[in-house]
């Protein structure tokens, strides 16, 4: 492919390189900057206060908080999915792997609305859940529920491939060697997919931190209580207050820049895993 | 331990991998499987293993933890693991009252490794080490729980040849040292004739023949096993009058039991075919085709006049020498020893 690549005239190379920066810069680069500029455009003092707002605060603890429920959720459902998928035969399976991916084809706000029929007031169980003094709609539950159910492909699918490059002999071998099921599993099919799983949960972290469409509909918008940062920056936008919003946006945007680098780095050492599996050493 | 299997059969879909298959091993005895592809001598080892389990039969073995040490072909290291770990795991994986302390862990793992000679590698990671070294972590990992049967799935088959040599070497000497029944998977004949007290030949998931080096060498039960084990001359004929027709020869069958005009085919080994200038009764008339002298015996590459079939001799330098061979000369190839297997033609086995 390498050579290929080099047998088109430089002009035109020239010219695609060029248009990919060009198209980078215009709807990545400038836009990310601007987020910075904008919040930053009537300066630190503002800047720190917006970040100091009661409702800011409350909205990224309330995001943090829905992010680790989130990722703890996805981290045990997705190391379940992945294993069965990585290293077994059965009926079903390829079901099984369309149904992993099932909630990057449905749009978040339709997500939403499911947890709305199920869990709200006018929903199947609202009633029974509101005798019993359950709050899962308009509260926490509800939005860890939504952002669970979106990110919930990531670490299953980011797995997957991982286990199945290691293939069985490690497994047979501690078998062999006298291990357990669970002592198999913790110190030699987990320990060798650790870069797999790193990546699954970098992923599933970033895209809960920014939900925003399936948790707008759940969450009901309460300000200072059921509003997450993503909810938040919306509603100051909406209110005219750009400088407090881009704060807040520009939060999201660090978190974001953090995630690309730390995805990166896992990135390169899950393939060198996958890599090293696959080669018979 | 001794380990027995009676009727033992295993099938994948519609591939039948065993085929009712009886095998006593005793305490103590170093065995080779010995087959070709897909003649079921892996699974035969996976399931005196416990790794697969059979459809039919009866396995009699005492496979308690740690009991039964396994060795893989691409050697199953735990990659994230250091030698030392990998080696420890059997011991560590022990519940607390069975495993040893500590420093005794320590102690055992750095003999085993000693014995192994990677005293020096415990630090080191799978990955920082080359085939031959990692096949001996592996087996100092199988061995470091003291098991009673060394089980080894084509051990030496991903290392090379000077590689797998020595290693082979060390595996005889190590069971002479500690006793530990052994078995063992390869279809490099060359190297079940050197390792093992008993070779197990087994074909299309049967076993064919079952004997010492020397009787499955010397006195091959089938075509199969005389063409697997070693270099073979095979001439193709038909039963006529009590002897077999091959090549403008007549050969006396020493057993009745072929029908006169029956396929048949004569195999021999090629030091069991004498070659000499005059004509005498059962030998084959050849054209000399090509002649090697180098190594320890000389081998003389034969055309049989009558039907073509390519026949090979060795012989000595000296006798050789006395013959004063020329390409494309006819001389008389008389077999000294034969065996005699009913067939058509075609080859018994495809690699």
């Amino acid at each position: 492919m390498a050579e290929l690549a080099r047998t088109e005239p430089r002009a035109v190379r020239v010219a695609l390189t060029a248009l990919a920066l060009a198209f980078l810069g215009g709807f990545l680069v400038v836009p990310l900057a601007a987020v910075f500029a904008e919040a930053l455009a009537q300066g630190w003092r503002v800047y720190l206060a917006a970040l100091r707002e009661p409702e800011a605060w409350a909205a990224l603890r309330l995001t943090l908080e829905a992010t680790l429920g989130a990722v703890l959720l996805n981290t045990s459902f997705g190391l379940a999915a992945a294993w069965l998928l990585g290293k077994f035969q059965f009926p079903g399976r390829r079901l099984l792997a369309v149904l992993i991916d099932l909630p990057f084809a449905v749009s978040p706000v339709v997500a939403g609305l499911m947890f709305m029929l199920v869990f709200g007031a006018q929903g199947w169980l609202g009633p029974w859940l509101i005798d019993r003094d359950i709050r899962i709609a308009f509260a926490l539950p509800g939005i860890v529920l939504a952002t669970t159910f979106v990110t919930f492909p990531f670490v299953a699918r980011e797995l997957a491939p991982v286990f199945q490059a290691q293939g069985g002999e490690q497994e047979e071998a501690a078998r062999m060697l006298g291990a357990s099921g669970w002592q198999t599993f913790w110190r030699v099919s987990l320990p060798g997919a650790r870069w797999g799983l790193a990546y699954g949960v970098i992923l599933c972290t970033a895209r809960a931190m920014g939900e925003f469409g399936a948790v707008s509909v759940v969450s009901g918008h309460i300000r200072g209580l059921t509003n997450t940062l993503p909810l938040h920056v919306e509603t100051l936008y909406n209110e005219y207050q750009f400088a407090a919003a881009f704060a807040c946006a520009s939060l999201l945007s660090l978190s974001a820049l953090a995630t690309v680098g730390l995805k990166a780095w896992a990135g390169r050492r899950r393939a060198a895993a996958m890599q090293t599996s696959r080669s018979a050493p | 331990m001794t380990l027995e299997l009676t009727a033992v059969s295993k099938r994948f879909g519609a591939f039948t991998a065993l085929d009712q298959v009886s095998l006593r091993i005793p305490d103590g005895q170093l065995v080779a499987l010995l087959g070709p592809s897909g003649s079921g001598k892996t699974t035969l080892l996976r399931i005196l293993a416990g790794l697969e389990t059979a459809d039919q039969g009866l396995l009699a073995a005492d496979r308690g933890r740690g009991q039964v040490g396994f060795v893989f072909q691409h050697y199953a290291l735990f990659k994230h693991m250091s030698v030392f770990e990998n080696v420890a795991f059997g011991l560590k994986v022990r519940p607390r009252r069975e495993r040893p302390s500590r420093t005794g862990i320590r102690a055992r793992v750095q003999a085993i490794l000693d014995t192994v000679q990677l005293g020096w590698a415990g630090p080191r990671m799978p990955d920082q080490l080359s085939g031959g070294q990692r096949q001996r972590v592996a087996l100092a990992r199988a061995l470091v729980t003291e098991p009673r049967v060394l089980l080894l799935d084509e051990p030496f088959g991903a290392l090379d040849s000077q590689v797998r040599k020595d290693l082979r070497r060390w595996l005889r000497r190590l069971h002479d040292q500690t006793g530990v029944t052994t078995v063992f998977v390869t279809h490099d004949q060359e190297e079940a004739l050197e390792v093992a007290d008993r070779i197990v030949v087994l074909n299309r998931g049967r076993i064919e023949q079952d004997g010492t080096p020397q009787e499955v060498y010397e006195r091959p039960a089938s075509a199969f096993v005389y063409q697997f084990l070693g270099q073979v001359n095979r001439m193709q004929g038909r039963m006529r009058a009590g002897s077999l027709e091959v090549g403008g020869a007549s050969l006396a069958v020493a057993e009745g039991g072929l029908a006169e005009g029956a396929e048949a085919a004569a195999y021999l080994r090629p030091h069991h075919l004498q070659v000499g200038l005059a004509a005498v009764p059962g030998s084959v008339p050849a054209f000399v085709r090509r002649l090697h002298q180098a190594g320890p015996f000389a081998r003389v590459h034969l055309e049989a006049v009558h039907d073509g079939t390519e026949l090979e001799a060795h012989l000595s330098q000296e006798a050789l020498d006395a013959l004063e061979l020329r390409p494309g000369q006819v001389v008389y190839a008389l077999p000294s020893r034969l065996d005699i297997f009913p067939g058509a033609p075609g080859p018994d086995y495809v690699i």
